[in-house]
């Protein structure tokens, strides 16, 4: 399965600059939603994965090499953990380089935006695995993107309401943090074993 | 272990498409050449074997294993050839060896070269570029570097032009020599199994017409033309099917020489080839 | 060792090997020991399936004309002079039945055959 992972990693090949590049120009023009950025870019990265197996019918490649179902689905579950990762930790060296020392970063807004992309994921990752090999998961993949990008404002909705601040970016606190964060991680767990019953059960095109 | 696969009571439906009571074999250290027209199950069947799609009923077994429980050690020793390559295009060949090297244990990236060479391709060039000859060899490739026992093969030849064919047979030929391979191929071009398969199957709507040796079939089987006075119920039951005309009939039979000891001299008495046997296997009397 | 066989013959692939092995082996072009290529060799050399030139093989170590050793390949067999000559005179018979066959067709005498015989004998 580490193989599985790594290969999510390396089929990006040039791609990683791209987003970087992406990265760079979102704090370079000092936008201040961080847990957008991070929850969008997260998202990218890890949709394309999913569209280029479509593209290719990586689903009839990967499964007929020595694999199980189990360990292709599980290795797109590590993999969004992993790209989140990885575009937190850019998107703070990427602010320290352009911003220098004047940054002032909330570990919260990072978190924030990972939670983010756990929970639109969890909903998501299911379906396409439910339309893999069909036209109509490409408008999913639109859906997906589409989700995080609300997600925020619901967020800060959610979040104004509950303070009655005016400001436009939620400063997270501790409980609702830690609230967000065990249901993210539930429904993702959910999610993943669904994803699993669901591919197990799909015949291979 | 005899059989490297074998299917039993497999039953599958989807849509309109069903396969009925498929039991099939597959020999060790041989070439089973698998054929039918289109949409008569054939990769359904292919797919079943590398578990890409699961019956509705009974059992697959390869390796004298289930999937169930030994996917893994299955597939290792499998290497397959499908008709349309399953590859990323935006990759060159060395890219998409590195990407499926690492997928098998057994993987020898010194037999891989020797085999890129052999094929003439060009590791660092996409594969977006390549024809659908170099394609097909490039699957070959990837199938063979890893010591794979069974060679799947989901009508390899179907894009291939006349030369670039009898090549590929001919490195098919090459494999054999080791009689710890088997070959598996599902086709519709006869001229491919003539001179290459040991045994031949036949599936026609979703069942099993029949298994056979391709001497038995060589053989048993004949086509007989002669005249309509020939016909009566004694002598139909020699015939698998009967075509008649104004002219007289035509017809096959899996008993050669008792028909042939029964027309001496009054019909004209042909082996019949693959698709001769294919074409009046599926038509009534 | 060559074998040349024909697509479009009545006679059976395998038996089309068997019988050449077998003339070679009476003719003595081939001697006690000599080496065959492997079944799975001479497949491929002839680009016929592999199952073909098992059978021809079966059957030649069948009627004693080679044996095989696991492992190690197929050989000729030793030929028992006196069998040679028993099958090269039924070879013989085989082929002078044609000629009365195909004479008596024609209207010729044994008289007429015996005269011809004795004119091609001198000759050759």
């Amino acid at each position: 399965m580490v193989h599985l992972i790594k290969k999510d990693l390396i089929i990006h090949k040039f791609g990683w600059f791209i987003y970087f590049a992406m990265l760079a120009i979102f704090v370079f023009v000092d936008r201040n939603d961080t847990e957008f950025i991070i929850a969008l870019m997260s998202a990218i990265v890890t949709v394309y994965v999913f569209y280029f197996d479509e593209h290719a019918n990586g689903h009839k490649l990967w499964n007929a090499l020595p694999f199980t179902r189990k360990e292709f689905v599980s290795a797109r579950y590590v993999i969004l953990i992993i790209n989140t990762v990885i575009i937190s930790g850019a998107f703070i060296a990427l602010k320290l380089i352009i911003q220098g020392g004047s940054v002032q970063l909330t570990w919260q807004e990072i978190v924030g935006g990972s939670i983010l992309v756990i929970i639109c994921s969890a909903w998501f990752f299911p379906v396409l695995y439910w339309l893999s090999q069909s036209n109509r998961i490409f408008l999913c993949f639109v859906f997906y993107i589409g989700s995080v990008v609300i997600g925020v404002y619901l967020l800060s909705d959610l979040f104004r309401s509950k303070t009655g601040s005016l400001v436009g970016s939620p400063i997270w606190h501790g409980t609702m943090l830690l609230n967000l964060g065990l249901l993210a991680i539930c429904l993702y767990f959910v999610s993943w074993i669904i994803s699993i019953i669901i591919y197990n059960k799909k015949e291979i095109l | 272990m005899e059989h490297v696969i074998e299917l039993q009571h497999v039953h599958k439906s989807f849509g309109e498409f069903k396969l009925t009571d498929v039991s099939l074999q597959v020999k060790k250290g041989f070439v089973t050449g698998f054929i039918g027209g289109n949409g008569a199950g054939k990769s359904t069947i292919m797919k079943m074997i590398l578990n890409l799609i699961q019956p509705d009923s009974g059992k697959v077994r390869v390796f004298g294993l289930d999937y169930q429980t030994s996917e893994k050690t299955i597939k290792e020793k499998i290497g397959f050839v499908f008709n349309d390559s399953p590859f990323y295009e935006e990759l060159t060949l060395q890219e998409m060896k590195n990407l499926i090297a690492p997928c098998y244990r057994r993987w020898n990236d010194a037999l891989f070269h020797h085999y890129c060479d052999q094929f003439d391709l060009p590791l660092k060039q996409r594969l977006k570029s390549f024809s659908d000859g170099m394609k097909m060899k490039a699957s070959l490739a990837m199938a063979l570097s890893h010591h794979a026992e069974l060679l799947i093969m989901d009508e390899p030849t179907t894009n291939l032009d006349p030369v670039f064919r009898r090549e590929f047979v001919e490195h098919l030929h090459e494999v054999m020599l080791d009689e710890g391979k088997t070959i598996f191929m599902a086709t519709h071009i006869m001229s491919d199994l003539s001179s290459l398969a040991d045994y031949i199957t036949y599936i026609h709507r979703g069942e099993i017409i029949f298994s056979k040796g391709a001497h038995e079939l060589e053989e048993n089987f004949a086509i007989v033309r002669g005249g309509l006075e020939l016909l009566d119920s004694d002598t139909e039951q020699y015939f698998l099917s009967i075509k008649r005309s104004d002219n007289g009939f035509e017809a096959l039979t899996s008993n050669y020489k008792t028909v042939a000891s029964l027309f001496d001299g009054e019909a004209i008495i042909e082996k019949a080839n693959l698709e001769e046997i294919m074409y009046y296997s599926r038509g009534g009397k | 060792m060559q074998i040349l066989i024909s697509n479009s013959s009545k006679e059976a692939i395998y038996q089309q090997i068997k019988n050449q092995i077998k003339e070679k082996v009476m003719a003595g072009e081939l001697q006690e020991g000599y080496a065959l290529p492997s079944m799975r060799q001479l497949a491929k050399d002839l680009h016929i399936s592999v199952i073909t030139t098992k059978r021809a093989y079966e059957e030649l170590e069948k009627e004693g004309f080679i044996y095989s050793i696991m492992g190690k390949g197929s050989f000729i067999a030793e030929q028992n002079p006196d069998i040679i000559k028993e099958k090269k005179l039924a070879t013989i018979e085989e082929k002078l039945v044609e000629v009365i066959v195909n004479s008596k067709e024609l209207g010729l005498s044994l008289h007429d055959i015996k005269e011809w015989m004795t004119i091609l004998y001198e000759e050759r």
